[in-house]
């Protein structure tokens, strides 16, 4: 089955998170990471289709996390998987300079708190039944 | 006294020491229990509160620390979230009697207490009743609790936001500005930033500088021009300057460059290391600063650290 991993430090946010993207018509299965070592030992086990990032520190604390993920997904061969993890952030982070960081270290989307629930849960849906391949 | 009676004192002495200890570690794994307890009936409110979205239903909670968590829910929610429907939330908090809840609490609360429930105030629609309690609170001597006394009151009372900002007796901060624009971006307020940044009040000022600022609205350019050339009031001034700068304008006008040559040096130097990351050229700082202020921006503005960003006055 399909699966979406969110990270968070804080644990409140990230069900939050979880409760407005999963709903009966669900065809994923969510689960919580609260550290960046968690994160990355998730997904080399779930290879999940969507990583929702709550906390935008694992992407400028120098750990570069989205590197880390993609050498999971290319099996550390060099050779890209047939579909990588997308990766959406959701912060509270207005500032253009800080977005800018963030799309330029390789994530897929950012938006922002507060969020529409409906929104997200559009987008997550769309994402997880598109047959895309990322490369 | 004679050993035995000693002995007997340093038993009795380390006993009570040991009682002592026991007793505090067993209320300090109560409260933990307690507190885990709290967060796991919140996240479980949390997921019903959101699976009910656009449908009717029902969220009881019967005790006292239940009604509470269930009220952290709908904060936790209200606060993440917009456009989120209200019939559902004014329905929950009628039915667990929410408002009564926290008014009780607030009688008997220390500070920090006090402006969290203030801040849980602000997510739930309370009576006009409510609304006289808080507005006590507004003249409170700590400032957390004043400015959640705010955000409670102008979220009680959108339409009267303007006064109730404008009516405040003490000035805001930029602290307090971004706490208000949260409640703009959850589309609670109903404000126009241009008789803001027209007014003469100091809070009004502030705030319609701040919307601006956050929103980036690029036509009040010539309304942060008129603040720099006629307020009085350094604070703002700068507030109105950085805002400029976020939005990229030219900042080499004459009146700005006065008020930048009476602020003190920390802030010119603030202010210049602020403008390099923000996108400016070396050219258009060295209008403003002098070559000794700008020497430190010139491995700034060269760095990956701006190379991002392209603005106009580049």
């Amino acid at each position: 089955m399909k699966s979406v991993i969110i990270y968070s430090t804080q644990n409140a946010i990230g069900v939050l998170v979880e409760a407005m993207i999963s709903g009966s018509d669900a065809n994923f299965e969510t689960f919580q990471a609260g550290s960046t070592r968690e994160l990355l030992s998730m997904a080399r086990v779930l290879r999940p289709r969507l990583i929702i990032l709550l906390d935008i520190v694992p992407l400028l604390d120098g750990c570069d996390i989205v590197a880390r993920l993609h050498e999971i997904e290319s099996n550390g061969r060099g050779r890209l998987s047939r579909s990588r993890a997308t990766i959406y952030v959701i912060t509270w982070q207005q500032s253009e300079h800080t977005v800018l960081s963030l799309l330029e270290s390789g994530i897929d989307q950012y938006l922002t708190f507060p969020i529409c629930i409906e929104r997200l849960r559009h987008k997550v849906s769309q994402q997880m039944t598109s047959n895309t391949l990322r490369q | 006294m004679n050993i035995s009676g000693i002995i007997y004192i340093y038993i009795i002495v380390s006993l009570l020491i040991a009682a002592a200890y026991s007793i505090a570690t067993i209320l300090a794994l109560h409260a933990r229990r307690k507190k885990q307890h709290s967060k796991q009936l919140s996240n479980s409110y949390l997921q019903q509160i959101i699976a009910m979205q656009g449908r009717e239903g029902e969220v009881n909670a019967r005790s006292t620390s239940e009604r509470m968590a269930l009220a952290q829910a709908l904060h936790s929610i209200m606060s993440y979230t917009y456009s989120t429907p209200t019939e559902n939330t004014k329905t929950i908090a009628r039915n667990n009697r929410l408002e009564e809840l926290i008014l009780n609490k607030l009688r008997h609360a220390n500070n920090e207490e006090k402006a969290r429930l203030l801040n849980i105030l602000s997510s739930i629609p309370i009576s006009a009743h409510a609304t006289d309690i808080i507005s006590k609170y507004l003249h409170s001597a700590n400032r957390h609790i004043r400015i959640a006394a705010i955000i409670a009151t102008i979220a009680a009372s959108p339409t009267k936001a303007i006064r109730t900002i404008a009516d405040l007796p003490f000035s805001l901060k930029p602290y307090d500005t971004s706490r208000i624009i949260a409640l703009l971006r959850r589309g609670l307020l109903p404000i126009a930033y241009e008789p803001l940044l027209m007014s003469d009040n100091h809070n009004l000022l502030m705030l319609g500088i701040a919307i601006t600022h956050n929103f980036g609205i690029d036509i009040a350019d010539k309304h942060l021009h008129n603040i720099i050339l006629r307020q009085p009031n350094r604070q703002i001034v700068r507030e109105a300057i950085y805002t400029l700068a976020t939005l990229g304008r030219p900042l080499g006008r004459h009146h700005i460059r006065e008020q930048l040559a009476a602020m003190s040096p920390n802030i010119r130097r603030e202010l210049c290391h602020h403008l390099s990351c923000e996108g400016y050229s070396l050219s258009a700082l060295s209008v403003i600063f002098s070559e000794s202020e700008i020497i430190h921006a010139e491995p700034l503005i060269n760095s990956y650290k701006r190379s991002l960003i392209c603005t106009q006055s580049n």
